[in-house]
């Protein structure tokens, strides 16, 4: 399928392109252009893909229902923060504080994050969706130290070295379910194309296997920020350039957990069905969910706080996945990321008006800055799970999921961090909302860019919640099908 | 068992006990340089004199050596070493830090990866040899050791590159040979990672950034 | 009764022209043309035709040092194998025995100098004891790793099996036990980098500060004592590396070959090496008890030669 090239080829072309580009605005608006193109190609081949998985490049290359579905959210989020990336660094375009050579390092590194972002999704090659993950830790690394001052270098730093190191491990445990499978198969099956080894899963032997997976789980676990290997998320996640927070909180932490999710039916199959990998994932998720609420009462920078709002949602998300409910734990995957998505915008843009991060020097938001104050608290009350928003729904199945299959301890335990998180979440959101507004703080109108920026996913998040359309439904199926069906 | 890989192997966890005990930056770095190029001539002493007639693996095999040769060997202890010499740091990798501590701990690990590898993995298959294993585990402790311990960064960078010459001894074990373009993605990707990192290095120890770059290696170190 | 009288007649000739050889090995590397061989010799000669002078704070233990020193070497290069793979004096199990004498001697070394009641002699005594209980263990390690092929604590079993299990290169083992024997012999024997046997600054000497107060022939006895420690160490190492033979003329042209080759090696490491600091000896000791271990292992791991 050439589309399938395409979809990974456009935006490495874009690479060059933006880092030989004349001025900041001609970067940015190439950025939109390709997210665009992109999401385009990605909205061409994605139904298909549903239906049955698309191959390129003989087997290396592959799009099935999971990747597809995961590639809709990478290239939703990927499309409006490229939008909201015009927005915010427009100002610094046009004053010269984002000149033309961090623009063309910002293109290039959003480019080549986006292409690697891409291949984790497309690679059937179990190595290199290894090379791929490592790339995307690479490109993103470079956005996040953007500004080059000493916070945001030093949150790369953490960020890259934390991550090598883990995604390391995952090419041991690559290495290891490689060899193991290459004792198996035969001359016709590869023990690298993650297809093969499905089939020849059976045949493996179940405890090399185990120890393959928990290098994989601990590796990619590091990159998808399950605590306790979350150290590097609040300070990379805090420090980037908003638009690159969005999507690193949005979508790469999905992509992480996209690989460990696809090593999971491998095990099943060798292991004969006996739940063990799945099992594995519980405990990491509810240390998650259980530091992100020890964490989050006590963060007041905006954007730490919602870095540790995604380490409670990854843990939901790996809970989900433990707990049985594979089809809610990818509509949570949804939510999560639009919701943050916008939540990030939203502090992006408070930030840039009120010139603070920081909780408490913030109030008024509901009179000084009308739409990005009604936006956080929307995206907020969605991240904390409150009805009526989709955030609730998936939360819901989950613990439905989980009390179906016997497991109320872990269901209990991940209520109540649900529950604490909701207080502790909204407490600093409420607190600016409607606190009087500080001295000083100045009333800010929104610009007509933010509108769509904000309202339109929100308004999603709304609509999922109260009604599911039959195609998302159908995709949700279909991609939990190929984590072993909806158990 | 094969003999040269044998001995290649022995150096190999030579080499890592004498990162661990040497208090030397220059001389980490160079060890490490060291250990890529025995990485590099492992899979010519494992496959012997069959590299040369084995008709189309000759072209993979000789692409895989001169890669590794040019990038762990040459490429990646250059940057460090000129990243070592711009930023100023401190010669001696941790002064207050005991390097007969760090010595033994290094043997203990080595220790541990002869029992892991004789309790937890499959025995080795006839003609590989049963070092392999030992040694890549080894490798793959003390880069670990030495990049959670570790107190400069420049110390974590070559701690993360005996790491990852430790997974790929253990790769060249289980596997024998991966696909190239995979290998050298993940050798290209390495580099890559290494030089962000030498770049990171030097940039935070300049001048107007002193602290950050004493900073960096706290809250990484210390959560872990 | 032939090999007894080779056996005798080695220990008796090569020790004391050995450790002429390094002096001479080292004025070479410096430029100099160095003493005669035999100078070792000329030494002790000289130091037997002298009196002794003993202090009056001194006991019979200051007596008995050097003659339990020379005793005790005399006996392990003895038991060593030394033109043949087994020696005529050998017993089951003599490789306990010669790391015991070797240990016997350490001790009325030290007792004989803690003696003196100097502090010096004192000094040079807890230095050697601290450094001794770091060596030690790689010698046993090393001596393990050498008795794991023939499953025998005997010289003669072990040595006659490395050259049949295919000699050091076969065995990585065998090739790590060597190193840390080398490093043994290098800190047992106060050679650099461990000891400078030529210092005179009693600060930095530990075996030289050791043995200030003998004269005469007790000093004597304690520079042939010391040959004889080299020469027996050093015939181990030579077992371990080159393939010697039962029987037959080349076995002590090896030998004697395999030792010069010990002793030259030595000359070039005291040439070209600077003693090391004294806070870092107790890591090179460290490291060659590491390598011994892994020694240890890799022999265990590849299976028994």
């Amino acid at each position: 399928m050439t589309l399938l090239w395409a979809l990974l080829l456009v935006p490495v072309a874009c690479i060059p392109i933006a880092a030989l580009l004349p001025s900041a605005q001609a970067v940015l608006a190439l950025c939109v252009a390709g997210a665009v193109a992109v999401a385009g190609i990605a909205a061409a081949l994605i139904p298909s893909a549903l239906e049955s998985p698309v191959f390129a490049g003989g087997q290396q290359l592959m799009l099935d229902a999971l990747s597809a579905y995961n590639l809709g959210i990478v290239v939703f989020v990927f499309g409006f923060s490229s939008v909201y990336a015009l927005r915010y660094f427009g100002h610094g375009a046009r004053d010269g504080t984002f000149g033309r050579s961090k623009a063309r390092r910002f293109g290039a590194a959003w480019f080549g994050f986006l292409a690697s972002m891409i291949l984790v999704l497309v690679s059937n090659n179990v190595g290199m969706l290894w090379v791929a993950m490592e790339t995307t830790t690479l490109a993103s690394a470079l956005l996040v130290c953007l500004d080059f001052d000493p916070p945001s270098v030093r949150a790369s730093w953490t960020y890259l070295m934390i991550c090598s190191v883990g995604i390391a491990l995952a090419l041991l445990g690559t290495f290891l379910l490689c060899g193991e499978a290459r004792t198996v198969t035969n001359g016709a099956e590869s023990p690298f194309l993650w297809t093969d080894l499905m089939r020849v899963a059976s045949r493996m032997r179940p405890g090399a296997v185990k120890l393959a997976f928990l290098f994989l789980l601990v590796g990619y676990g590091t990159k998808a920020g399950l605590a306790p290997m979350h150290t590097w998320l609040p300070d990379a996640h805090g420090q980037a350039p908003t638009p690159v927070s969005a999507v690193l909180s949005g979508v790469l932490l999905n992509c992480a957990l996209y690989s460990i999710s696809r090593f999971l039916p491998v095990v099943e199959g060798s292991t004969g069905g006996d739940g063990w990998a799945f099992r594995l994932l519980v405990p990491f998720g509810l240390v998650s969910i259980g530091v992100a609420a020890a964490f989050i009462a006590h963060e007041h920078d905006l954007k730490r706080l919602l870095a540790y709002c995604s380490v409670e949602h990854i843990g939901i998300i790996a809970l989900g996945l433990g707990l049985g409910g594979t089809t809610a734990a990818l509509f949570h995957t949804l939510n999560h990321s639009v919701s943050k998505m916008v939540a990030f915008f939203c502090v992006g843009n408070l930030a840039h008006d009120h010139g603070t991060r920081d909780s408490r020097a913030i109030g008024g938001l509901l009179k000084t800055s009308r739409l990005a104050g009604v936006g956080l608290l929307v995206a907020v009350l969605a991240l904390a799970g409150t009805p009526p928003s989709s955030t609730f729904m998936s939360e819901l199945w989950i613990a439905r999921d989980g009390i179906a299959g016997g497991h109320l301890a872990a269901v209990v335990a991940f209520l109540l961090g649900a529950a604490v998180i909701f207080v502790v979440l909204l407490r600093p959101i409420l607190g600016m909302a409607w606190a009087p507004a500080k001295e000083g703080q100045p009333t800010v109108r929104a610009r007509a860019v933010d509108w769509p920026l904000i309202v339109l996913p929100l308004a999603l998040m709304v609509a999922l919640g109260l009604w599911m359309p039959v195609f998302l439904s159908d995709a949700l199926t279909r991609a939990a099908a190929v984590l072993g069906g909806v158990r | 068992m094969s003999l040269d890989a044998d001995l290649l192997l022995l150096l190999v966890i030579g080499i890592d006990l004498f990162i661990g005990s040497t208090g030397r930056l220059g001389a980490r770095i160079r060890a490490c340089a060291l250990q890529g190029l025995v990485l590099a001539a492992l899979p010519l002493a494992i496959q012997g004199t069959g590299v040369l007639t084995g008709g189309e693996r000759v072209l993979h095999t000789v692409l895989a050596v001169l890669a590794t040769f040019l990038l762990k060997a040459v490429a990646i202890p250059y940057f460090l070493l000129r990243a070592m010499r711009q930023s100023g740091v401190a010669r001696e990798a941790e002064p207050e830090h005991s390097l007969h501590l760090s010595l033994l701990l290094c043997a203990v690990l080595v220790g541990l990866s002869f029992w892991i590898g004789a309790v937890m993995l499959p025995p080795p298959e006839a003609g590989s040899s049963p070092l392999g294993v030992p040694a890549g585990l080894a490798t793959l402790l003390v880069g670990l050791y030495l990049t959670v311990g570790g107190r400069t960064e420049l110390t974590q960078v070559i701690g993360y590159l005996v790491l990852e010459n430790g997974v790929f001894v253990i790769g060249q074990r289980v596997l024998g040979e991966f696909p190239l373009v995979v290998e050298l993605g993940v050798l290209l990707d390495v580099l890559v990672a290494v030089m962000l990192m030498a770049v990171l290095v030097a940039f935070g120890h300049r001048p107007e950034g002193g602290s950050a770059g004493d900073g960096a290696a706290t809250p990484a170190g210390g959560a872990r | 009764m032939f090999d007894v009288a080779v056996h005798i007649t080695l220990l008796v000739l090569m020790p004391l022209p050995m450790l002429g050889l390094i002096n001479r090995v080292k004025s070479i590397a410096a430029g100099r043309k160095g003493p005669p061989l035999l100078q070792p010799l000329y030494d002790v000669v000289k130091l037997l035709q002298k009196g002794a002078v003993y202090s009056r704070t001194t006991t019979w233990i200051f007596v008995a040092g050097p003659i339990v020193t020379l005793a005790s070497a005399i006996l392990a290069a003895l038991i060593v194998p030394l033109a043949s793979t087994t020696s005529p004096f050998g017993f089951p199990a003599d490789v306990f025995v010669f790391a015991y004498l070797l240990g016997v001697g350490r001790f009325f070394t030290m007792a004989a100098a803690l003696d003196t009641g100097s502090a010096f002699e004192g000094m040079g005594a807890s230095r050697e004891a601290a450094f001794a209980a770091l060596a030690e263990p790689a010698l046993f390690l090393a001596l393990m790793i050498v008795c794991v092929p023939a499953d025998s604590a005997c010289f003669g079993d072990a040595f006659s099996a490395i050259p049949a299990a295919g000699g050091l290169l076969r065995h990585p083992g065998l090739l790590l036990a060597a190193l840390a024997l080398g490093v043994v012999l290098l800190a047992e024997t106060s050679r650099i980098p461990v000891d400078d046997p030529n210092t005179h600054l009693e600060l930095t000497m530990i075996h030289e500060v050791m043995v200030l107060d003998h004269s005469g022939p007790d000093f004597a006895f304690i520079q042939i004592g010391y040959a004889l420690k080299f020469f027996a160490l050093g015939a181990v190492l030579v077992h371990l590396v080159l393939p010697i033979p039962a029987t037959g003329w080349m076995a002590p042209v090896l030998f004697v070959a395999g030792q010069a080759g010990v002793a030259i090696t030595v000359g070039i490491i005291e040439s070209v090496m600077a003693r090391l600091r004294l806070s870092r000896v107790p890591q090179f000791l460290i490291g060659a008890c590491v390598v011994a271990a892994v020694g240890v292992l890799v022999l265990f791991t590849g299976g028994r030669p």
